[in-house]
């Protein structure tokens, strides 16, 4: 809302400069977006005040209310302007009908006026300062009232309104053509105001085409009128676009200065046009108009709230000054009744509210909270935080909506949740992993020269089950590329291969229920000779992998890179609980290697050693995988040290010596390997 | 043998003995010059078991004479040993030196996203305060989104939010409000809780990304107070800027406080809104089964980028969503 500062002294007698002004507006909840002096030849020197209104004080979207509101704050009387009663000189024989959702309609008919004149200087500038385009003298006065006191008026061409009107709910698919030339087809939720034949406009919205005042209208009929808020709320909304009028109708306007808009438009119109005036034709149904209501307010209570010492006189005399008529009550408190221009007091807490107003939030008094202690426990996310960060990882945050390429290449075929008005189209999809983000990631720094990435996020993933249910998981995933080491003048350290990838992993879940076994995986974006799930215990917690190589020359990617993905709450981390006493006996090693078919993976051969190595096992290290000239074609030779170590005794060389044999035998038998000598 | 001739070949060996030791050029070699004179078969060892071949009476002579020879060769062992250590570390000083200007091989530093950090530094002051952290889930449903925060189907206070609405019929939660109301009807007064995380609002401009992070705060207890709603916020604003900050607050909208109000800190001369605030509205309160007239409570909600963005000097909050690892890695 945006108005002449000037404008304001028609109702209050301050001195105060503009930005005075803006600030006590600001500080009474009224924000200021911003102000502008501005010279007039007609207002002088001024101020255009543009105002951000909160939904709660419709009464503000008028140069009366923001009047009203800083003659409260100023503790001066609001002069209401002079309106002379207007003359009538014939009676218009139209009819009006009102409903329970328009429960006031008044108007008048004024005919033959002079179109060709041009609007009141001071109205003109006035309109121009409130970044109101001139149209004409009537719509130019039906815009100046709905700015002076936020009465939405209407204009209709009289000699276009075939019999009486009615306030009535819309057909099922009504058509409705607006000034605008927008096509509605309407239905009974919308308010309509009628014609004996048709819809005429959409009621506290807009005005229908058929009956609107052009250049040729010698006779209108103005109507100003009160429609219940929830009848019009979000009615311009779902068709796409909102009017003055509707922003002020949704939110409530005073529901008693009908006639008195009326008046003051038909007195500004003949001073502007001339032309002759109908009596007034009004209907309203005083059942359904909202009600004054009577609220107590505990002042006590209320000085609890807030930590003021506000006494009964002073609050009486703030709720004076708002209009608020307060009284006392038999039990002590005040009671006051909500004016017909304010919807946001109906219960205590608003008048607490209007009272910690009046008295400044600012001024209110300040006190510390006193803490209380609670146990406070790490969550696995900020541990998965601080293992990678630890392990040269950089955390990024990326858009939880991506694209459908996107999901296509990366989904995993799962049920998507779709965002039903995206942004754009490259925000349509909610993830359904993280892969994406930190792919784009990776090659928007790419793009920017940078080559070794070792990237990781955390955030929610979203798919649907059985069509409606949503499935919301928390997942931390991890993308490694480029080289092991960071580049120095010295050694060009090797590039990452799936081992780097496995061991972050293995790193990251250390202190978790750690991996018991990762299982070959079929996920479509991954290599499937270098990616698997990882089970923790019998549980799959998520997959690591290589990404497929069709997938990178779709991104045209030349370098390798490397994925992780984990469900964080499938994860627990232990923390110590206590001290694992160490052997105090020497410990004893063998290396063996065997050679073995290539098939036979790693595992395997770790779970026939581990069962046979007898109750002194300790642990197995496996340090050299070869295939290659001296071994078969068909084999690999797998070389491992193996320590045994007792808590109780030194071991000898023949407790060492039966184990090895046990092992040999069990590899042998287990798996086909023969120890290499 | 005779003690002259013992004696001639004590001589011998200590004249000689001078020649060998400081002739041996590392510590292997003195150490098998050491054996031939002092080990099990070495000349010293011969010598001494020749002794009895000596008439009784020049045993004793004998034996003095061989354990001075002794310590005399262990003294020579000893000091050719230092100065052949001394002499090999010069010789490693001179031939190891580096050039210290070089640079240092380091490995990768890994960042925290400082959205992630704001959180965590935000967060911590509560927890201190002794307020739990309470999450929930993204994509929500009208209900805890709005109805259940006093906001009604087709209020204008929705228009405040642009809301994105999904396939199933919910929507993205557009604040993380919804977390109190899912706190409040899974547990019972006294509350103190936060909840951090990620928001959606469909406005993307210089100043707006479509998703964002905002932390909520709601305390309710037997009497909390406005009073102590400015008085924890200021003690927050402080400990977050770590120094004193000029702040203000004034009343504002929000359909699930009453009164509401905002708060403002002067930044280089201009008041900025830094958070949102308020008396937790009686509607709310009640919707969840909280007695009004046993428990107040007061609620707080602020964006994580904009602090952010104040902490460390950040101009540009699209910035947080590109992940320039030169942006990141300052963190």
């Amino acid at each position: 809302m945006q108005f002449s500062k000037n404008w304001l002294r028609d109702f209050i007698d301050i001195d105060l400069s503009t930005e005075d002004i803006c600030y006590q507006l600001t500080m009474a909840g009224i924000e200021v977006d911003s102000y502008e002096n501005t010279k007039s030849k007609i207002t002088g020197n001024d101020s255009i005040i543009k105002l951000d209104i909160t939904p709660n004080r419709g009464d503000c979207f008028s140069v009366l209310g923001v009047a009203r509101e800083l003659a409260a704050i100023n503790n001066v009387k609001l002069k209401l302007p002079k309106i002379q009663t207007i003359k009538s000189t014939f009676k218009d024989s139209i009819s009006v009908n009102v409903c329970a959702e328009g429960p006031i309609y008044c108007g008048r008919t004024v005919r033959n006026f002079n179109m060709d004149s041009v609007s009141l200087p001071l109205i003109a500038e006035r309109l121009r300062l409130s970044d109101q385009k001139l149209i004409d003298p009537v719509v130019d006065i039906t815009n100046y009232i709905l700015l002076e006191f936020g009465q939405p008026l209407h204009a209709f061409d009289r000699d276009k309104l075939r019999g009486d009107i009615s306030v009535r709910l819309a057909k099922k698919k009504e058509h409705l053509t607006l000034l605008d030339d927008q096509e509605l087809v309407l239905d009974d939720t919308c308010l309509v105001i009628s014609d004996d034949k048709s819809a005429v406009a959409f009621a506290g919205i807009m005005g229908g085409k058929d009956t609107s005042v052009t250049s040729s209208t010698s006779s209108i009929f103005l109507e100003s009128a009160y429609f219940k808020p929830s009848i019009i709320r979000g009615k311009a909304r779902r068709f796409g676009f909102q009017t003055d009028a509707s922003l002020r109708f949704e939110r409530g306007i005073d529901y008693e200065i009908q006639e008195i808009a009326l008046n003051r438009a038909t007195s500004l119109l003949t001073e502007t046009v001339g032309g002759e005036v109908s009596s007034i034709i009004s209907a309203s149904r005083a059942k359904e108009l909202p009600k004054h209501k009577r609220i107590n307010v505990d002042i006590e209570r209320t000085n609890k709230i807030l930590g003021t010492t506000i006494s009964n006189s002073s609050a009486k005399k703030y709720f004076n000054s708002l209009g608020l008529s307060p009284e006392n009550t038999k039990s002590g408190n005040i009671s006051v009744l909500s004016p017909s221009w304010r919807y946001d007091i109906n219960i205590e807490a608003d008048l607490v509210e209007e009272l910690a107003r009046m008295e400044g939030y600012d001024s209110l008094p300040k006190e510390s909270l006193s803490p209380v202690y609670k146990k406070q426990i790490q969550s696995n996310e900020s541990h998965l935080r601080n293992s990678l960060v630890s392990q040269g990882f950089n955390e990024i945050v990326s858009y939880a909506f991506i694209s459908k390429e996107d999901h296509n290449l990366f989904g995993q075929e799962q049920k998507t949740l779709d965002v039903a008005n995206p942004l754009s189209q490259n925000m349509s999809v909610m993830r359904t992993n993280l892969a994406s983000g930190l792919i784009n990631t990776f090659l928007y720094n790419l793009n920017h020269g940078q080559e070794n990435q070792r990237l990781f996020e955390i955030g929610n993933t979203f798919h649907t089950k059985n069509s409606q249910e949503v499935v919301e998981q928390k997942l931390v995933a991890g993308l490694i590329s480029g080289r092991k080491q960071s580049d120095n003048w010295k050694d060009k350290s090797a590039e990452v291969t799936f081992y780097d990838l496995k061991g972050a992993v293995q790193d990251l879940l250390t202190d978790s229920n750690q991996i018991s076994s990762l299982q070959n995986c079929n996920i479509d974006f991954l290599h499937p000779g270098m990616s698997s799930y990882i089970f923790c215990g019998k549980e799959n917690v998520g997959f690591l992998g290589s990404i497929h190589p069709d997938v990178l020359d779709k991104l045209g990617v030349k370098e390798d890179l490397f994925l992780f993905s984990i469900d964080i709450e499938k994860l627990s981390f232990d923390c110590l609980k206590s001290f694992k006493e160490f052997s105090k006996f020497p410990s004893s090693s063998r290396d063996l290697a065997f050679l073995i078919n290539k098939e036979v993976d790693a595992f395997s051969v770790e779970k026939a050693i581990k069962g046979s190595a007898g109750e002194y096992y300790k642990q197995l290290e496996i340090f050299d995988v070869y295939e290659g000239k001296g071994v078969d074609d068909h084999k690999k030779s797998i070389a491992l040290s193996i320590t045994w170590q007792s808590n109780t005794k030194t071991l000898l060389d023949s407790d060492i010596d039966k184990a090895v044999e046990k092992i040999v035998n069990s590899v042998k038998k287990e798996l086909g390997g023969e120890l290499r000598v | 043998m005779d003690l002259n001739s013992l004696k001639k070949q004590i001589s011998d060996i200590s004249s000689r003995s001078k020649h060998v030791f400081d002739a041996a050029s590392s510590k292997p070699e003195l150490d098998d010059i050491y054996r031939s004179f002092l080990g099990k078969k070495g000349e010293v060892n011969l010598l001494l078991k020749s002794l009895g071949s000596l008439p009784q009476d020049k045993r004793k002579d004998a034996g003095l004479l061989l354990n001075k020879l002794k310590e005399e060769l262990e003294s020579l062992y000893t000091s050719t040993s230092q100065t052949l250590i001394a002499r090999a570390n010069s010789e490693r000083l001179a031939k190891d030196s580096v050039d210290v200007t070089l640079p240092g091989f380091q490995s990768y530093k890994g960042s925290i996203h400082p959205v992630s950090q704001t959180i965590k530094e935000i967060s911590d002051f509560f927890e201190r305060m002794g307020f739990d952290i309470e999450t929930g889930p993204e994509a929500e449903i009208d209900y805890y989104n709005f109805e259940a925060l006093n906001v009604p189907e087709d209020h204008p206070a929705k228009d405040m939010h642009d809301t994105f609405y999904l396939s199933n019929s919910g929507l993205l939660r557009t604040h993380t409000s919804p977390v109190q109301i899912r706190t409040m009807e899974k547990s019972e007064p006294p509350h103190r809780i936060i909840c951090p995380g990620k928001v959606y609002r469909k406005d993307s401009d210089l100043t707006h990304t479509p998703m964002f992070h905002q932390i909520e705060g709601l305390v309710v207890e037997k009497d909390a107070s406005f009073a102590q709603l400015k008085g924890l916020l200021n003690d927050f604003l402080e400990d977050f800027f770590g120094e004193k900050v000029e702040l203000r607050f004034r009343p504002s909208y929000f359909p699930f406080t009453e009164p509401s109000a905002e708060a403002d800190i002067r930044w280089k001369k201009n008041w900025l809104e830094v958070l949102g605030c308020g008396m937790v509205h009686p509607n709310v309160l009640e919707g969840v089964g909280v007695d009004t007239k046993e428990y107040s409570g007061f609620a707080f909600g602020l964006g994580v980028e904009r602090m952010a963005m104040l902490k460390y000097d950040i101009p540009d909050l699209r910035a947080f969503f590109e992940n320039d690892l030169r942006f990141l890695k300052q963190f």
